[in-house]
């Protein structure tokens, strides 16, 4: 995003993806074995229960978590080896992250406008004139009218947006967000995900948005549900799919859950190039 | 400019840390500053107090010449010459205008055929303005004359008498009329220089030669003419007020160029300048340097205790900003761009608290050398200044950077959830430890050995931090059984405190800083303590009244009518004398009076205030017999065998002044015979009759003469003199009082009807003696520990050692033991006044007359004193003696220390409260998760307090157990450098003062731990937690 053109959206592949984390002397995945592919300007949200990994996937999406076995593709660029510069300078102007809680997004004792410069300091000097000045960004995105209110007078929903603002703020490709509409109310949810609809459109920006709302999945297009570390459905225009993954493992959907309680055994059928599942008899 | 808006508003949101970090940086800053301020004011009132107090002949530049070997010139020739020399500009930034006088040192006045004396004849220039003529006219024209009051008086020199001066061999020149009486006491030093007209000493030993009289002060028109051995003498005065520190260099450089003796080939007359003050001032180097030891030490402690301050602040203040810091890397800056965010409002922190921390300094060195210094001393602003400050900031910004590090290398999600525990890892640094550890060993070390480098001076703050890093290692293992001890038990808020202690190290931190100010002012308190009591103690010593009045007198006996006629009941003054005998001094005190009003010790020789009096003065078995104007009296010789040599009957009795005079009154015939004896200074006043001596002739050999001798029908001038009246045991064999002392002597064989009856033996070695008992053979005395233990006669009638005495002669005494003497302290000698005069005379020789006086002696003595007729010539107190001890270099070392201590104090409270406003937002998410938990506030409270006070508690053990370390290593050397020759050192502890700082430091530290805990545990609401949501 510059001044005069929107940014083009990046693509994202995770091939395999895993991140192992170690609490105490247990050794726990959160991540096993993720492939995802998104394409540029899509809208994505991350739907799952606690602990399914999502915003750790998130998290390695955007550079902050290394992953520990698999690739993680940000564009062109394989970023899970990448060294913190490159990470940094990713994060400075191709990605931009919002984080769980609007205010850790933002310096509480700043307005919007400084925050957006903030956000401007990572560019380099010659950068920082073609990327959209503070308040015409605000402007763009409709919160010019709260650009010189100081974080803390703004709502929960009105910082939300600005955390927004602030992270594409540098003219990203791709926009990560760990539940940006959590603890809001639906008129402020509803804002959050216009607002994120006016940075798809008008900017072509990449999103992914980690949520526990299916309302917001719904509207952003594209679901990609996680269980237990590992993306068990997908969902499109309604349409939900179950995903086989490479252990050739499927995740039932929940409504066939409530009936097929686990343990249950199944008798899986080829019908041509469908499989056909029914519960054993015996 | 952005970012600096930015920093600023960043520290308003955070107004109350932010303040308390600046406060806390300022304190830092100041006390770094005020160390080496305080120091460079403190050699500068210790030079100025010096040049101040030091008698003009030492600091003064005196120029003179002499007509002797040099006649070729005449007076007023030598006296261009001198004023030339003195006149040298290179002094002129620091003296005053020189004198100018000629004077011929040894004239002899003579009215007639009567010589007065020997006197100093002199022209001072500004002479008649520069003394009080009582009568008669100042001298304004050769051939006159002023004499003093005294010789006017004395010598009956009045007004309009012509007199020889005795300074030339011609006549004319040599008469002068007397024109004017002058007051001695009235002379200018601006006039008189280093001379002073009140002269008079009368003559010496035994009446020989002349009196000595003050100066008669004449017309330089007489000694213009005089071809006597004319002196010009100029002296230009010090003035000490305008000398500072900078000036000392300087100045001795410059006096010594001037006194550089001059090449004798110059043509002119010769002239020299001489001036005690180069050697003065080196002198007062040591004292410079203890200042300056104990500068460095304090200075290099409290930046010391500074940089662990403001690493503590600035690592707490970059961990609270850790969320804001995490920002910065989320947004991709890159680290050098994150470090200066992160660094920023530090930095302008420390930048702010620079000049405000000087200037905090700086006022507190100017109301400092307000109270504590010497008037007109300066506060100004050394190198050293400059770069303990530098030095101090310097810290702060490596205290900040490595705060930084942690912050750079910290996972940014980490950092986000507030979870520091990793890198407070980081603090502990075997390295460190073991570094404090060895240079604190190594410190103690020199100071054992005595050694003064800059590792010993500042061991007590390195005992003390090794002390707190050792704290750091044990206590979270001591937590961690406390843990395990409190799991189970209903003990909620012991439980959290040692959970919390065990699993966050670099709370303890504030251990390692509490240690080191405790032990800093631990260590300076003691050292304060003790030292300024011993201070005390050698100026009650030195002194040895609470208020001495230097009088003068006519003789021993006639002080202590004037001081018995003012004080009757003995409680508020006493009379004492002391003479310089050479061999340490002997000081005669009223020994009645001594123990109730000296303020000297007693027990520093032994004894105690209540056995004193008896004890140099036991009761005599005989009142003093007097005798008037002459003696006469019938003697009977009653030889065995042939009767040997002749025996010369002498008497010896002794006057008022205390003079004692010997007269033979003839030699013994056998059988009965009356001798007569004119005894001239008994007239005026009655004599105390001293003894009957019996001796043979000096010159010739003799043979022993054995017999019987009836003394009685003794009469004087008032009548008959009862020699009975004393009783058998008034009298006894021997006389120690006499000029050479008769130990053995005649055997009193019966006293009856004013009879007195003696066997007595003399030999060509031994002359025979009775005395009157009316003072011990042996005169009891102390003496000063120099003179060694208690002879082994102690408490016999053996002889211990011979003093010499008021008079100059040298008389047996009785040492009763050795120890610390007043005035003396551990040299010469004590004794009583009163039998110290009958045991051994006066002679004219110069005596110290002293009024001892109580501290509850009121106002009205000192003008009883001078009624009764003693002139007061100088005062002495304890108070001012002390203060004047205080005001040495080392006291004023010792009380650079004990600012230190405050500053340490400060901060340590400080630093403590900045803390816990820092953390109290990382905090407070813990305790708000427990709160949701459902932890009750008050058990939160609880648990925050035990904690903070643990860890106070913890600080303070630690801090007074090193200070005291410290000062029992550090401050006997540094006492015994001061304070001895004084009485018995004390090298402390000094618990009281000890106990009571740390009881209020103890309180502070409980109040301060106590709003940390209250304050954060009221932030910690559970609205909290839905930030830190995962």
């Amino acid at each position: 995003m510059t001044a005069d053109r929107a940014s083009d959206g990046l693509a994202v592949r995770c091939e395999e993806l895993v991140h192992i984390y170690r609490t105490g002397d247990l050794d726990v995945v959160a991540v096993r074995g993720v492939d995802l592919v998104v394409e540029p300007g899509e809208k994505v949200a991350l739907l799952g229960p606690s602990g399914s990994g999502k915003s750790t996937l998130l998290g390695m999406l955007g550079g902050l978590i290394p992953p520990s076995a698999g690739q993680v593709w940000v564009g062109d660029e394989e970023i899970g080896g990448m060294p913190e510069r490159a990470l940094l300078r990713m994060r400075a102007q191709r990605v931009g992250l919002v984080l769980q809680g609007a205010a850790r997004n933002l310096l509480p004792y700043a307005t919007p406008v400084d925050n957006v410069r903030f956000a401007h300091r990572s560019l380099p000097k010659f950068r920082r004139r073609e990327v959209m000045q503070p308040l015409e960004l605000l402007d763009a995105l409709g919160l010019g009218a709260v650009a010189d209110t100081p974080v803390p007078r703004l709502s929960g929903g009105e910082q939300q947006r600005v955390a927004l603002a602030v992270a594409v703020a540098n003219g990203p490709g791709l926009v990560l967000a760990d539940e940006p509409t959590s603890q809001l109310d639906h008129p402020a949810r509803d804002a959050v995900l216009d607002l994120i609809d006016v940075v798809n459109e008008r900017f072509g920006t990449t999103i992914i948005v980690v949520t526990h709302d299916p309302e917001v999945g719904e509207r952003l297009g594209r679901t990609v549900t996680m269980r237990y570390g590992r993306v068990g459905q997908e969902g499109r225009s309604g349409e939900q799919f179950a995903v086989v993954g490479k252990d050739g493992s499927v995740h039932l959907p929940d409504d066939i859950l409530e009936d097929w309680l686990p343990g249950t055994r199944v008798v899986v059928e080829r019908d041509g190039v469908d499989l056909r599942l029914r519960r054993s008899e015996s | 400019m952005e970012a600096l808006r930015l920093s600023l508003r960043g520290l308003r949101w955070r107004a109350g840390s932010s303040l308390a970090v600046l406060v806390v940086a300022v304190i830092a800053m100041a006390g770094a500053a005020l160390g080496p301020l305080y120091a460079r004011s403190a050699s500068e009132s210790l030079v100025r107090d010096g040049l101040a107090t030091s008698p003009p002949v030492t600091t003064a530049v005196q120029s003179r010449g002499n007509i002797a070997g040099q006649t070729d010139f005449k007076p007023d020739q030598l006296a261009d010459a001198v004023l030339q020399r003195a006149r040298d500009p290179r002094l002129d930034p620091w003296y005053g205008a020189p004198t100018l006088a000629l004077v011929v040192l040894q004239g002899t006045p003579r009215i007639g055929d009567r010589v007065l004396g020997q006197a100093q004849v002199g022209w001072h220039e500004g002479q008649c303005g520069g003394v009080t003529v009582t009568s008669g006219r100042c001298p304004a024209s050769a051939g006159e004359a002023m004499v003093s009051h005294r010789t006017s008086r004395d010598n009956d020199v009045p007004v309009g008498t012509t007199m020889q001066l005795g300074i030339t061999s011609d006549p004319f020149a040599d008469r002068v009329t007397v024109v004017g009486v002058y007051d001695a006491a009235t002379a200018d030093p601006r006039v008189w220089g280093l001379d002073r007209p009140s002269q008079f000493q009368p003559a010496g030993g035994n009446g020989d030669g002349p009196d000595t009289l003050d100066e008669i002060v004449v017309d330089r028109g007489t000694m213009s003419r005089s071809n006597g051995d004319v002196a010009a003498v100029s002296v230009r005065f010090l003035d000490a007020s305008v000398v500072h520190l900078a000036d000392v260099e300087p100045l001795k450089d410059t006096v010594t160029a001037v006194t550089v003796t001059p090449d004798p080939t110059e043509p002119g007359p010769r002239t020299l300048s001489i001036s005690g003050l180069p050697d003065y001032l080196d002198s007062l180097q040591p004292q410079l340097d203890s200042v300056a030891s104990a500068s460095f030490a304090v200075t290099a402690q409290l930046v010391l205790l500074s940089w662990f301050v403001l690493f503590l602040v600035i690592s707490a203040t970059s961990e609270e900003r850790s969320g804001e810091i995490a920002l910065a890397k989320l947004r991709g800056m890159t680290p050098g761009a994150t470090l200066a965010f992160g660094l920023a409002e530090p930095v302008l922190l420390l930048l702010l608290a620079l000049p405000i921390g000087f200037l905090v300094a700086y006022v507190a060195d100017r109301f400092l050398t307000s109270f504590y210094l010497v008037e007109g001393t300066t506060v100004s602003v050394s190198a050293a200044v400059v770069v303990a400050l530098l030095v101090c900031l310097l810290g702060g910004a490596a205290a900040a950077g490595l705060a930084a590090r942690g912050i750079l290398t910290a996972p940014v999600l980490e950092q986000l959830r507030r979870t520091g525990g990793r890198r407070a890892r980081l603090v502990r640094s075997s390295a460190i430890d073991a570094g404090a550890v060895a240079l604190a060993a190594a410190g103690v070390y020199e100071l054992k050995k005595g050694g003064s480098d800059a590792l010993a001076l500042i061991a007590p703050g390195l005992i003390a931090l090794a002390a707190g890093l050792l704290a750091v290692r044990v206590l979270p293992w001591l937590a961690r059984i406390e843990v395990a001890r409190t799991r189970r038990a209903p003990q909620v808020a012991s439980f959290l405190a040692s959970r919390n202690i065990a699993r966050r190290p670099s709370g303890l931190r504030i251990v390692v800083l509490l240690s080191l100010a405790v032990g800093l002012a631990v260590f300076a308190v003691d050292g304060w303590v003790v030292s300024a009591s011993n201070r005390a103690e050698l100026a009650r010593a030195e002194v040895g009244g609470v208020t001495v009045l230097h009088v003068r007198a006519p003789s021993p006996g006639a002080l202590l009518s004037a001081v018995s006629s003012v004080d009757p009941t003995g409680t508020d003054a006493m009379a004492a004398v002391e003479s310089d005998n050479g061999s340490g001094g002997l000081l005669a005190v009223d020994a009645s009076r001594i123990g109730s009003l000296a303020a000297w010790d007693p027990t520093w020789v032994g004894s105690t205030r209540t056995l004193i009096g008896s004890v140099l003065h036991p009761p005599q078995q005989s009142s003093p017999l007097v005798v008037h104007g002459r003696l006469s009296l019938k003697a009977t010789w009653t030889p065995q065998g042939q009767g040997g040599s002749p025996v010369t009957l002498g008497v010896a009795v002794r006057a008022a002044s205390g003079l004692g005079t010997e007269v033979a009154m003839g030699v013994l015939q056998r059988g009965a015979a009356t001798y007569t004896v004119s005894l001239p200074s008994c007239v005026d006043e009655p004599c105390t009759f001293t003894a009957f001596t019996f001796t043979h002739p000096i010159a010739v050999p003799s043979e022993k003469s054995v017999g019987t001798v009836v003394l009685g029908d003794a009469v004087d001038a008032a009548g008959p003199v009862d020699l009975s009246s004393v009783g058998q045991s008034g009298w006894r064999s021997g006389a120690s009082s006499l000029a050479s002392p008769i130990l053995a002597g005649g055997t009193i064989t019966s006293l009856a009807g004013g009879r007195l009856t003696l066997a007595i033996e003399v030999t060509h070695f031994d002359d025979a003696a009775i005395e009157v008992a009316d003072h011990p053979l042996l005169l009891p005395v102390f003496q000063g520990t120099n003179h060694g233990d208690v002879g082994s006669s102690a408490g016999t009638a053996a002889v211990d050692d011979v003093v010499e005495g008021l008079d100059g002669r040298f008389t047996p005494v009785q040492l009763v033991s050795s120890g610390i003497l007043p005035q003396l302290l551990r040299s010469g000698t004590v004794a009583d006044l009163q039998l110290t005069v009958l045991a051994m005379g006066t002679a004219p020789n110069p005596l110290d007359y002293q009024v001892w006086l109580s501290g509850d002696a009121p106002a009205s003595t000192t003008a009883a004193l001078k009624a009764a007729g003693l002139d007061i010539l100088s005062t002495q107190s304890v108070d001012v003696r002390t203060a004047e001890l205080d005001r040495s270099g080392t006291a004023l070392a010792l009380r650079l220390f004990l600012l230190a201590a405050l500053v340490a104090l400060v901060l340590g409270a400080g630093t403590l409260l900045a803390n816990s406003y820092v953390v109290i937002r990382r905090r407070a998410y813990e305790l708000a998760a427990l709160r949701a938990l459902g932890a009750p506030r008050s058990v939160l409270v609880r648990a925050a307090r035990r904690e903070q006070v643990v860890l106070a508690l913890a600080g303070l053990l630690l801090g007074a157990a090193s200070g005291l370390g410290a000062a029992a290593v550090a401050l006997p050397p540094l006492i015994d450098a001061t304070g001895s020759g004084g009485p018995p050192l004390w090298y402390g502890p000094a618990w009281l003062p000890v106990v009571a700082v740390l009881v209020v430091v103890l309180v502070l530290l409980v109040v301060v731990s106590d709003i940390g805990a209250r304050r954060t545990v009221r932030r910690a609401l559970p609205e909290l937690l839905r930030q830190v949501q995962e």
